[in-house]
């Protein structure tokens, strides 16, 4: 025993163990793979973005690919889980330490752009590039991102919605795949054969299924706003169309069976997608899927075909959502931001840019991209895609409105299509409903002295 | 004298400076802000703008949304608390029988009040789904088909109260350490006097245990006002807004829409109305709460 009273093996005990959790953190500390760009002399350019999981490998790639394109800049990426995103920017731009670039999923660049958290990016655009959106874009990207007159983001990859359809199944009804319907109404004929509904009511698997009310309004020739007038447009015959068709294809099975049907399906997310599990015959969803049908169900024989308008109705309609690219105000490296920003969307060089779009299965911004003999590549090997460019050239393709209050009125417009699909409420209440609301929004914004 | 005085106070707001300097700068001071900020039109951004009272008229008067998330968290807190007391009494009493594997029981009951809220809300989720959920799978076995829980606007508060019992292990460690704190020669004269058990639970534990009642009662009013998580989680305020809670309309407002201003008029009435039902429950303890001595 020591003179402290303290046992010697024990002691050297401890001091081994202590010496060898020092060493393993030091160990970690040293060879821990901070990052992967290696230029200590460059300037860094802080990026943030939500793409983890299966979008990692593909964001990590371009980042790559842009370090090695790099004399000046490097790309230091920090990843953020979608629910802390927003707010993490916000705070960061407030207290003066934002990051150069972010890429959000959220529709909210209005509200953004509004309250000063970024900044416009037209001041950083060349003519040239700014003349290569205006006229080269897809008619969607040229309309998105814009809020009082400033472009203050720009598309990195946009949804579009398309029918995915088994012909499998079609084969099995009788059905011939080599036809698609042409209209709503022949869509809705041909999902009844493709129903499978047991004996209680339960569905087993649906023909088909319209998805909410933004994605059906512009089949119906609706929206929620009128880019010419600038002006909401939620109370209009065409909206109520969307909203009473989205009710009787439900009421068909009964509003609860539904419901218990889509609760029960698994995760929406990648392998477990309900169309690749026989739970749909024909759905409509959104381009990344087909990237997801060729890594996770190669084995699945399925085509796609634009989503048929009702009789008098909008072809190759749409509702997009975008992913934006923004640059806070106060970023630190706005230069080096918009490089990077130029760079993967391919506003700068179209071309180029190609090489990105199919690793992460997106839509390009231009055709010029879609033209480039590396995304034709792609395409051969998935050539359902085509459809989704198809609908991507169309003028029909309705935005999340560029207003101020964007993200409170699109909450209502869920909530809309909550009341209907559910059945609480009917289509003409809903849409009552939803003018009302936005229009006490209206009012407290206007009461509190906001500009909208 | 005086400087050994002094000297001894200094060392200690020495030791409790790190906590008062915290206090001060991120609890007091924000406190007070929000005072002046719910007169104001705030995005976090630019600088506040000065509207007066005009946040308090419109959410009292044109926000049909403050009075469902109001009434969403009232019936909440009226249901809930109640629910929580009485059945974390009722555990605490059955625990605090002489039963063999006692402290197995104790921890089993408690250990779900240690689990992260989210990783409760993330089982529930799976628990409560109408058509793969566990919930739904044992009812049907007895013949009963099942509501759609979270998905269905009649049920989804229901849901959440229901689930809130989860966590009554918290409060049943409370309870049983007041149930230690009852005197035995209570329960004696009791049963010299010829109580039975029922007339004992009555007239000695529960009036004993008041005090301990009383103070769960606070936490669960000011819990249940509070309430944000697992609505934010699991529900997100739907189906068509039947669990819009107030601090989740208050974050949404805050986080969502960028209008702090707002949101702290939100804060400060909720504030207002907890500080109300509080001032009551305080003053009405005269006539229910039975301190020992």
């Amino acid at each position: 025993m020591a003179a402290d009273g303290f046992d010697p093996g024990r002691r050297k005990a401890i001091r081994t163990v202590v010496g060898a959790a020092a060493s393993v953190a030091a160990a970690g500390f040293v060879l821990q793979p901070t990052s992967f760009f290696f230029h200590t002399k460059r300037r860094k350019v802080r990026f943030w973005h939500e793409l983890g999981g299966i979008w990692m490998e593909p964001m990590m790639a371009t980042l790559e690919a842009f370090n090695r394109s790099q004399d000046t800049y490097e790309m230091e990426p920090l990843l953020m889980s979608d629910t802390e995103a927003d707010s993490k920017l916000m705070l960061s731009t407030v207290g003066g330490d934002p990051p150069d670039v972010v890429l959000v999923w959220s529709q909210i660049t209005s509200v953004w752009a509004q309250s000063g958290l970024i900044q416009p990016l037209d001041p950083f655009m060349s003519t040239d590039e700014m003349r290569r959106l205006k006229e080269t874009a897809y008619p969607v990207i040229r309309k998105s991102g814009w809020y009082n007159g400033h472009l203050y983001g720009i598309v990195e990859g946009f949804d579009l919605w398309v029918c995915y359809y088994r012909p499998d199944h079609f084969r099995e009804a009788g059905l011939n795949p080599d036809h698609f319907p042409e209209t709503l109404e022949d869509l809705l004929d041909v999902a009844e054969k493709l129903h499978k509904v047991e004996k209680g009511g339960d569905i087993s698997r649906l023909g088909f299924l319209p998805k909410d009310f933004q994605t059906v309004a512009p089949l119906f020739g609706g929206g929620f706003f009128d880019e010419k007038t600038g002006k909401l447009t939620l109370n209009t015959p065409e909206n109520l169309k969307a909203l009473h068709f989205l009710a009787d294809t439900r009421k068909r099975f009964g509003f609860d069976k539904v419901v218990k049907f889509e609760s029960g399906l698994a995760s929406d997310d990648g392998a477990s997608w309900s169309f690749m599990h026989d739970k749909y015959s024909i759905i409509a969803d959104g381009e990344w899927r087909v990237e997801q049908l060729h890594r996770y169900a190669p084995q699945i024989e399925y085509r796609t075909a634009t989503v048929p308008p009702p009789r008098g109705g909008k072809p190759k309609a749409s509702f997009s959502m975008t992913n934006f690219l923004v640059m806070p105000k106060g970023a630190r490296e706005p230069k080096g931001g918009w490089e990077f920003i130029r760079f993967w969307s391919g506003i700068h060089d179209p071309i180029r840019a190609a090489e990105f779009y199919p690793i992460f299965g997106w839509m390009p911004l231009s055709p010029l991209t879609a033209e480039a003999p590396v995304y034709q590549k792609w395409l051969k090997e998935v050539p359902q895609y085509r459809t989704f460019l198809d609908v991507a050239a169309s003028d029909n393709i309705c935005i999340t409105p560029p207003v101020p209050y964007q993200t409170y009125l699109m909450d209502q417009v869920q909530k809309t299509n909550d009341y209907v699909t559910r059945g609480t409420k009917t289509p003409e209440d809903a849409i009552v409903w939803l003018e009302t609301e936005v229009a006490h929004e209206l009012k407290r914004r206007k009461d509190l002295g906001y500009v909208d | 004298m005086r400087s050994k005085f002094l000297r001894e106070n200094l060392t200690g707001y020495g030791f409790i400076a790190p906590w008062l300097i915290g206090f001060l700068l991120f609890t007091s001071f924000p406190f007070l802000s929000s005072i002046y900020l719910s007169f104001t039109r705030y995005n976090i951004v630019t600088p506040p703008v000065w509207v007066g009272g005009q946040n308090y008229k419109m959410l009292l008067h044109d926000d049909p949304q403050f009075h469902t998330a109001l009434w969403v968290t009232l019936r909440f807190a009226a249901v809930s608390v109640p629910l929580g007391i009485v059945c974390g009494v009722a555990l605490a009493l059955l625990l605090n029988q002489n039963v063999r594997g006692l402290s197995i029981y104790r921890t089993i009951f408690f250990l779900p009040s240690i689990v992260p809220t989210v990783a409760t809300a993330t089982i529930f989720l799976w628990l409560l789904n109408p058509e793969i959920g566990l919930v739904n799978g044992m009812l049907h076995k007895i013949g009963i088909e099942g509501p759609a829980w979270l998905l269905d606007p009649k049920w989804a508060p229901w849901s959440l109260i229901m689930m809130s019992l989860w966590g009554v292990g918290g409060s049943m460690v409370i309870y049983l350490a007041g149930l230690k704190d009852i005197p035995a020669y209570l329960y004696e004269a009791a049963l010299l006097d010829g109580a039975n058990p029922v007339q004992r639970l009555r007239h000695v534990t529960i009036p004993m245990l008041t005090p301990v009642i009383f103070f769960n009662l606070i936490m669960g009013v000011i819990g249940a006002f509070q309430y944000f998580t697992e609505a934010y989680v699991m529900t997100k305020g739907g189906p068509e807004d039947s669990t819009l809670y107030y601090a989740l309309y208050l974050f949404q407002r805050a986080w969502r829409y960028l209008d702090m201003g707002y949101a702290s008029a939100l804060a400060w009435v909720l504030f207002a109305v907890i500080m109300t039902i509080n001032i009551v429950l305080f003053r009405s303890q005269k006539k229910w709460v039975h301190y020992g001595s």
